[in-house]
Order: C-alpha cells, then structure tokens, then sequence
C-alpha cells in the first residue's frame, strides 16, 4: 500500500511595526511583562481600534511578494471565544474578506522546483502570554504580545514531503525579510507554522482525515512532528484504528504529538463583520508606492548575481537567501571586491564564522567594506591568507579597525624580504644539529628548523615561501 | 432551540444557571426566538448587507508609539495579581 | 451652578437616579460651569464607572470618555453619575443599583431624565441603545436629542449595541440639549466610525415653510397615538408645515434586526468581562472555568445573561445566515427606505414610547414594545429627538427623526413642538 501525505501550512508571521496593529503601544513582547500595554489591549472597555496604517502596507508588501491579488476592499470580523491571554474575550481578524487571495510561492527541492499555492493573506492581532508557576499553581497574564499584529498566510493543501514545507518556510522567510514585512526569526517566535497534516493512499482524490499540529517554531522540530504524525496516521489507517480530527502539540522532548483540542473548525467561534472598524479601502497607487519601495527579491537578485556577476549559482543562492548576507556582498563590491572574490570569502569564511558564533545568517553585520579590504590585501600580496582570517575574524568579531589591527598584530610583514632571510639564517646557526641531521638525510629536521621559523615569526609570513627559502638556504 | 443547546450556549458564555434562572431565561429565548421567525423566513433575496452607517470612511494610524498609561495602572484593578502579572489558577497546556 | 441648591436636590433624590458619585465633583466645580450629569456607562477617569452591573462595581478606569473632556473644555463640569439598566440591555429595573424611578412612584425611569428633572444636573448625557434613552427621557418630562451615527465620539463608552448607540443629551429645554451636544460632537480620530464633520451647528437657521414631515404610526402604537398624533400635526400646520401619513417599508422588521444585532454585540461586548483583569471575581475557584462561571454568573444579572445566550445564538454556524445576516440587510432595507422618504420629507414624526413610564411588572415587555416603535430610525443611525407628548394616560415620548447629517432639520422641527404637549 502506497500513501501520501497531504499537507497545508498557517504561518503567522508578526510585522516588523513600531506600534500594535489597534493602538499606540510599542511593538514588542520582549519587555517586562505588561509594560506595553494600554487600556485598549488589557481588555478594558470604551477603548476603540484604530488600524495602524503600517500593518496594512506590510500586508500589502507581504501580498505582493507571494503573487497574491489585493482585496481592494477588506474588512475585520471578531472571533470569539474564552481564553486568559485574549484580553477582550475576542481576536480581530479577516475572515469574510481578507487582504489578499491566491498567490503562489516558488520553491526548490532534491525532486526540482515546484509553485506551493497561497489561498489568502489575513491582518489579525496575536494574543498575551501565559507563565506557567506550578508551584503556586497559577499562570501569569502578560499582556504585552496581545494586539501584536500578525499576518496569517494561509497556502493551499500543496504539500506533499517535509523537504517541501522546509523549503517554503525557507523561501517564505526570506521573501519576508527582504520586503521588510517581518524579521521571521523562528527561534524567537516571530514566525510560527500550524501543519495541517492527512495520509491517503496513492490516488485516492479524497483526502483523509485532518490533524493540526499547532505553533511549530523549529525546522527540525516540524521535519520531526511531520515524520512522526505521517507515521500516526498510517498506523492508524493499517490498524483500522478511528484517528480524529483535531488539534495536536509537539512535544519536542519526547519527540510525540499530542492531542490538545478539537480542531478548529468542529469550533464555532461566532465570527461577525467588527462594527468599530470601518473598512480598509485600497487604491492603484497605495498599492504602487508599496510595490515600488520594494527592494530586489531574492530570485532576481541571484540572478542577477549570475547572469551578470558571475558568481556561481550556488554561493548566488546561499548568498541571497538572507538580505544580511546579500548586502555584506554588494556593500564589498561597491568598495571594490571582485565578485566572485567576495563570493567565495563569504560563503566559506564568513559563514564559517557565523556558524561559530552560534549567530544565524540574519545576524551577519560586517560592513562590506572592511571585507573589500580584505581581499584587496590578501589579492596584492600584501597579507598572507592565514593572517587574512585571523583579521577577518577580528572585524567579524570585534569590528577592529582593519590598519591598526595589522600593526598591531605585525601581520604587514612580508614573506620573502630581507629580514625574514635574516632570521632564517639565524635560525639555522642557532641549530646546527639539526642542520647535520637534515644534510645528513633527516627530513624530518627541516620540519623543526621551519617550525622554529613559524615560532619567532608568530604565524606571519607565507609557509610555503618560508619553507622553500629554507630549503635554499640549506642547500 | 432545545434545552441541549440551550446548556451548551449558556456553557460557551461561561454561564452556570440555577434551575429557576435557566427555565426563566430559557421560556424568554423561546419566546424571544418565536418572534424572530419573520426575519428568518423573510424573503430579501440579495440585498446588499448594511455593517456601517452612512458617511463612515476608512481611518488609519500612524505607526508611532506613545504610552499614556502606566504597569501600575493597568493593574490597579487586577483581583488578583503576581510578578506584574494578571493572575489566573494554573491553566492546562 | 447654584451648589447649595445641587446638593439638597441631590440629598433629597427621590429616584434612587444617582450612583458612583462622589461629593468632591460638586464641591470642586466652579460656580459659573453648567452642572452635568453622565449615565454609568460613561467612563470617568477614577470614578467608579459600572454601567449598572455588579460586575463592574469597583473598576476605576484609567482614562476618560471624549465626551466628557469636550464638555468640560465647553464649560460643563460633572457633579453626578446616573443610575442606568444594567449594560443598558434591558428595562430600567435590571440595574444592579436598584430601579430608578419617577419622583417618589414606582413607575420607571432614567436616572439621567431624573438628575435633570430633580434639579441635580442642568443637562445630562445618556448612551442611547435604539432608542431606550431618549423615550425614557421624555416619559420622565425630560427632551433628548441624540444626533447622527457618528456625530459624537464613542471613545470612552461601556458599549452595548456598538453599531447603532450614540450619545444623548437630556435637558429641560431643547435649546440646552442641542447647546450640550454641540459642545461634543465632532470628529475624533480615536474613533474609527467618527464621522469626519469637525463642527456641528445645530442652531443653524432652517428655512422650513412650505416643507413636509411624514407621520408614521405602526399598527401597534395605532390606537394609542392616533389622536395625540393629530394634535402634533396640527401644531406643525399652524407653522406652515404639511402633514403626511406614510408607511415604510420593512418597518416590521426593523425591531427583529435590532433584536438580533443587540444580542450579538451586547453579549460580544460584555464577554470581556471575565473577573481576570478587573471588576468582580469570585471568592472561591479551582480553575479557570469556574473563575469564569462563577464570576459571570454571580454578578451578571438575568437580562444580559439572556442577551448574551441570545447573541451566541443568532451567531452560530447555520443560524448565521438566517438571523445575523438577514439582520444587517434589513437594516440596509431600512437606512434605503428612509433615504427615499428624506427626499419628499424634511422630517419624520413617530410614537416613542406605548403609554407613559412603565410600571415593574410590566417592565420587560414595555422595554421590548417601546424599542420596537424606536428601532428603524436607530438601525439607520438618523439623528433623534424625544419630547414629552401627552397621551390618554400620561406621559409618552414623540420622536422627531431626520435624514443623517440633518440634524438641524429634526430640532428645527421638534422646536415647534416643543411644550405643545397638550
């Protein structure tokens, strides 16, 4: 018996704003709990929404990059239902109308591209956190997220492996980050996913019954859970065992799903058109100014990195998959590095650094032109690679000044002139031992005089020059 | 509306009726539901739904941060309150 | 303001009209500042601001209505806090206060008709709900004007019916309700249905002779208002007027509509109220849900209990479509009917109120027949004003409607009736 897995995602993605999307608190959860918060998000009466004109525009932008058509008109509708972290008993959302509809997202796997289609885009608020003390047997409500806005992108069920719904995110992220809608990082929160997840065999048009596995923030988690609940579901089918539809968690110590509700749409959560906030109305040229303040999407810019840098497609797309990265290239080239230079410095060196640094590739700051110097050294001679990592390494780490960090360091001094010559010579009257052994047929003793050399030259100079002037001189 | 749904209804307000109460409110909603069979039957075609009285224009905000309130005074009303938190008895996962 | 005289009035109140007020508003107002009553609903910074609820009874917002800020920049100040249903969803007898009564009876009214008609306040604000303020108002000898949709700022009002309910003034005379609604109509950003009009000027002279008002009596209200009607009819004519009965299509639909969007937004409105962040919580709970029941059930009073099962109900997935839905197309069915009779009409004239102030008893079905006589004009947001009108028995409520953003028109109208009420 063959399967298949069918799935479709629900990414919330919170919007890079400075403000909430109803009223004037600051954007951000991160700070002591319920110090970002207002009448109007604690729930209280009398208070009314006001739509933050910013959140309508990354949605805007968010629809432009996924393909979607703009709802020119569109509305916000109340979803009702009881939960501590919603301080209004209620969210506002778009569900009669919502912002856009019908997009697609691009993406490439091991089996080729393939279009993962988008059914709508929707403005929605976020609600508060709870903080759990079992100890007192309590939770604490902090209010700070709650009016958080987010948009819901909701893609059609076009899902059918891990690596695909890996890649999307991927693609989804960086999409997002360039046109500046979100900052997308998982880790933090800031971009959760909701897989809905059903097993049919190999050719059945009808689909199986659907489980939801909610707010997964993890690439490798959702490989996990999606691996796990495939399994689940086939089981069950094979066992003929009932498998209900309904709402699931991850347990990502244990590595199981668990039930956590009936799903959603066995909910009935009373939605009605929200009377306080009149319609948003959004004209050609609003969506104009939106699309033109866009800056170059990842595809074209790799390219563009290609076709007319040069550079292979494979840095190109590691490159350009994260805006940080993207602008430390043409920051370097716009001082000067040659692209496929700056090309291979990054993807191996940079990246390297990063990944040490435990920092993700959004958290690369080097300014481009201290890269461009660099190669620049590295290319006229003038530092030897080694010393170049070391430097870079500084820059990434500290931001040293890229002159004084070489003085400093000694690291200007050039294999091949004189004074190396000078202390080789030295080295080999200090050591005529070896210098015995090595005439005598131990090569191993030209392995400790250059040792020495590397010793007192603290790393400078170029090895292989060092160890071929030896050579020469021991001849 | 049977009493199954009546229990469910009062339940997702979050309502626990005492006998008395539930049958009187419960004979008010019969009554009430019984008076509304001429909207629900009513014939009105496609006619264009009304959510907003006349001359309401779409309004926006600019994305700027101001803060009138102070933590305190947002909690000041709390019933019960812990590390500047609103406090609830443990909610399950 | 005459303090001394405020504060007997307010000593001697035979109503029970006041609640949450604090002695310290009186004696800090200055003397030449007009003495203003607001309904509980109307949140003051600090006050104990209920809406008539228990569930409310120790919530000191931190922020004030925009209402009550324009006022007091127009020289008002709040001496007092008036005693109102409770969430303004039902007859004046489910305040959790106590009913508000006529001086000294048991027949019902407002606590804002009974600040101003005691002498407690010079004029008053009231939160109209499709009509229940102002025929409360004039059933309690009191006029009230309640202006366009959107004239006047919603931000800082407990809602109830957050589509259809607007502000009222409440005044002994016609010219002081309108001087008190100008002072707080106008736009305001922090509202989102505010309309965009900056200044309302109620007083403009309106040229109406040769002009036509329309009578328009439902079956219902035949019998009692027939005769009185006729009366105001000619007093119109005497003015240069011409009077004419009409029907309006939809009509008796217009009270189901408002039936249905009451009950789904009062109950949205109030399931805020939870006894998490402030307000009334129950003494003992073991979890969360009964912290909800408890604390909803025991300081909710039936009447929104019911409202809010009712609203869950006409919300529901099936019955959506058939209630909620039908609702707001008539009450597009309806704004379009009124709009083709504005355009032969300057004005219509209907009955407010089915008799005088309502005894207990009959509470309830008083509350649900007078809101269907005051439903259709609040379902299309037209400014209104109530007049005390004489009936067979007493005292009724007349209401003079206008086209929205014709405010003038309506109190232009109204002013010739103005003590006509014989």
């Amino acid at each position: 018996m063959a399967y298949e897995v069918v799935m479709g995602l629900e990414v919330h993605v919170e919007l890079a704003t400075n403000s909430k999307i109803f009223c004037s608190c600051a954007n951000d959860s991160s700070q002591d709990a319920n110090m970002n918060v207002c009448p109007a998000c604690a729930g209280m009466p009398g208070m009314l929404p006001v739509v933050n004109r910013a959140v309508v525009e990354k949605a805007i932008a968010a629809g432009l990059v996924t393909n979607c058509q703009i709802n020119r008109v569109n509305t916000f509708d109340k979803k009702n239902y009881y939960y501590p972290d919603l301080s209004n008993s209620y969210q506002t959302t778009q569900l009669y109308a919502p912002i856009c509809v019908e997009g697609s997202v691009e993406i490439e796997t091991s089996k080729g591209k393939k279009s993962i289609g988008i059914k709508q885009i929707h403005m929605e608020e976020d609600a508060g956190k709870l903080l759990h003390d079992d100890h007192s047997g309590i939770s604490m409500v902090d209010y700070n997220r709650c009016s958080v806005p987010l948009v819901e992108i909701v893609s059609k069920p076009d899902f059918r492996s891990a690596e695909e719904v890996v890649a999307y995110l991927e693609k989804l992220r960086s999409l997002l980050r360039y046109a500046g809608v979100g900052h997308c990082r998982m880790e933090k929160g800031l971009m959760r996913a909701d897989i809905n997840i059903s097993v049919r065999e190999k050719g059945d048009p009808k689909l199986g019954v659907r489980t939801e596995i909610k707010n997964m923030n993890s690439l490798t988690a959702i490989q996990k859970a999606i691996a796990y609940e495939t399994e689940r579901h086939i089981d069950a089918i094979e066992w003929d065992e009932p498998l209900v539809q309904e709402t699931r968690g991850w347990d990502a110590e244990k590595n199981v799903s668990f039930s956590m509700r009936e799903k959603e749409n066995a909910t009935d959560y009373f939605y009605f058109p929200h009377p306080d906030l009149p319609p948003v109305v959004i004209d050609e040229e609003w969506i104009e100014r939106v699309r033109q303040a866009l800056p170059e999407m990842p595809d074209a810019k790799c390219r563009r990195y290609v076709e007319e840098l040069g550079v292979k497609e494979k840095d190109a797309r590691l490159i350009t998959a994260s805006p940080a990265l993207a602008a430390l290239f043409e920051e370097a080239m716009a001082a000067g590095a040659p692209a496929q230079d700056a090309a291979n410095w990054i993807v191996s060196e940079v990246l390297a650094l990063s990944k040490k640094a435990g920092h993700s590739l959004d958290d690369v700051s080097m300014e481009g032109a201290k890269l461009a110097e660099i190669i620049r050294l590295v290319n006229s001679g003038e530092l030897t690679r080694p010393n170049a990592k070391r430097l870079l390494a500084a820059v990434y780490e500290e931001n040293v000044d890229v002159a004084a960090f070489i003085q400093e360091q000694g690291l200007d001094q050039v294999a091949g002139s004189d004074q190396v010559r000078g202390l080789l010579e030295r080295i080999l009257e200090e050591n005529p031992k070896s210098v015995a052994d090595f005439k005598g047929g131990k090569a191993k003793a030209l392995d400790f005089l250059f040792g020495q050399a590397m010793r007192e030259l603290k790393g400078a100079g170029d090895p292989a020059v060092i160890r071929q002037i030896l050579t020469e001189l021991l001849s | 509306m049977d009493k199954k749904e009546f229990d469910k209804l009062a339940a997702i307000n979050k309502f626990a009726l005492g006998e008395e109460e539930a049958e009187r409110i419960f004979a008010r909603l019969e009554q009430s539901i019984g008076a509304l069979a001429p909207l629900a039957q009513a014939e009105l075609g496609d006619a264009p739904i009304m959510v907003y009285a006349k001359g309401i224009v779409p309004v926006y905000r600019e994305d700027q941060v101001s803060q009138s309130i102070s933590r305190e005074e947002i909690l000041a009303g709390a019933p019960e309150q812990a590390e500047h938190c609103f406090s609830v008895p443990r909610v399950a996962d | 303001m005459d303090k001394s005289k405020i504060a007997q009035a307010m000593a001697a109140d035979a109503c029970n009209c006041l609640v949450n007020t604090e002695a310290a508003w009186l004696e800090g107002a200055a003397e030449d500042a007009t003495a203003l009553a607001v309904e509980d609903s109307i949140i003051m910074k600090g006050a104990v601001c209920a809406a008539g609820s228990h569930m409310l009874y120790n919530f000191r917002p931190p922020y004030q209505a925009e209402c009550i800020d324009r006022a007091e920049k127009k020289g008002y100040a709040v001496v007092a806090r008036c005693n109102m249903a409770e969430f303004g969803m039902g007859p004046l007898s489910s305040s959790w206060f106590g009913s508000c009564t006529l001086p000294g009876e048991e027949r019902l009214s407002s606590g804002a008709a009974m600040a101003v008609r005691q002498g407690i306040a010079e004029a008053a604000l009231a939160l109209d709900e499709g009509g229940a303020a102002l025929s409360a108002a004039a059933m309690g000898g009191c006029v009230a004007m309640r202006p366009s949709y959107g004239a006047a700022s919603r931000y800082g009002l407990i809602s109830y019916i957050s589509s259809t309910e607007q502000l009222c003034a409440v005044a002994p005379k016609l010219d002081e309700a309108a001087k008190l609604l100008e002072a707080i109509c106008g736009h305001d950003g922090k509202d989102g249905t505010s309309l965009q009009q900056e200044s309302w000027e109620l007083h403009s002279p309106v040229e109406l002779s040769g002009k036509k008002v329309a009578l328009l009596i439902p079956a219902a209200a035949r019998s009692l208002w027939e005769a009185p009607l006729a009366q105001a009819a000619l007093q119109l004519e005497a003015a240069g007027l011409s009077v004419e009965t009409v029907e309006l299509p939809y009509l008796e639909l217009a009270p189901l509509a408002l039936q249905v969007m009451s009950a789904a937004e009062g109950c949205n409105n109030i399931s805020r109220f939870d006894g998490v962040k402030y307000g009334y919580r129950t003494e003992k709970y073991r979890d969360i849900e009964e912290l909800y029941r408890k604390s909803r059930s025991e300081a909710m009073g039936e009447t929104a209990k019911y409202k809010a099962i009712l609203g869950t109900y006409v919300l529901s997935k099936g019955r959506y479509e058939q209630y909620y839905y039908k609702a707001l197309q008539v009450r597009g069915l309806i704004k379009q009917a009124f709009d083709q009779l504005f355009e032969s009409y300057a004005a219509v004239l209907l009955p407010g109120s089915l008799g005088m102030a309502p005894l207990p008893a009959e509470a309830e079905e008083r509350f649900a027949a007078d809101l269907a006589l005051s439903a259709a004009p609040a379902l299309a947001g037209l400014p209104v004003l109530s007049l005390p009108w004489e009936l067979a028995d007493g005292m009724g409520a007349l209401q003079i409607c206008a086209d929205t953003c014709r405010d003038q028109e309506a109190l232009a109208v109204a002013k010739i009736l103005e003590g006509g009420a014989n």
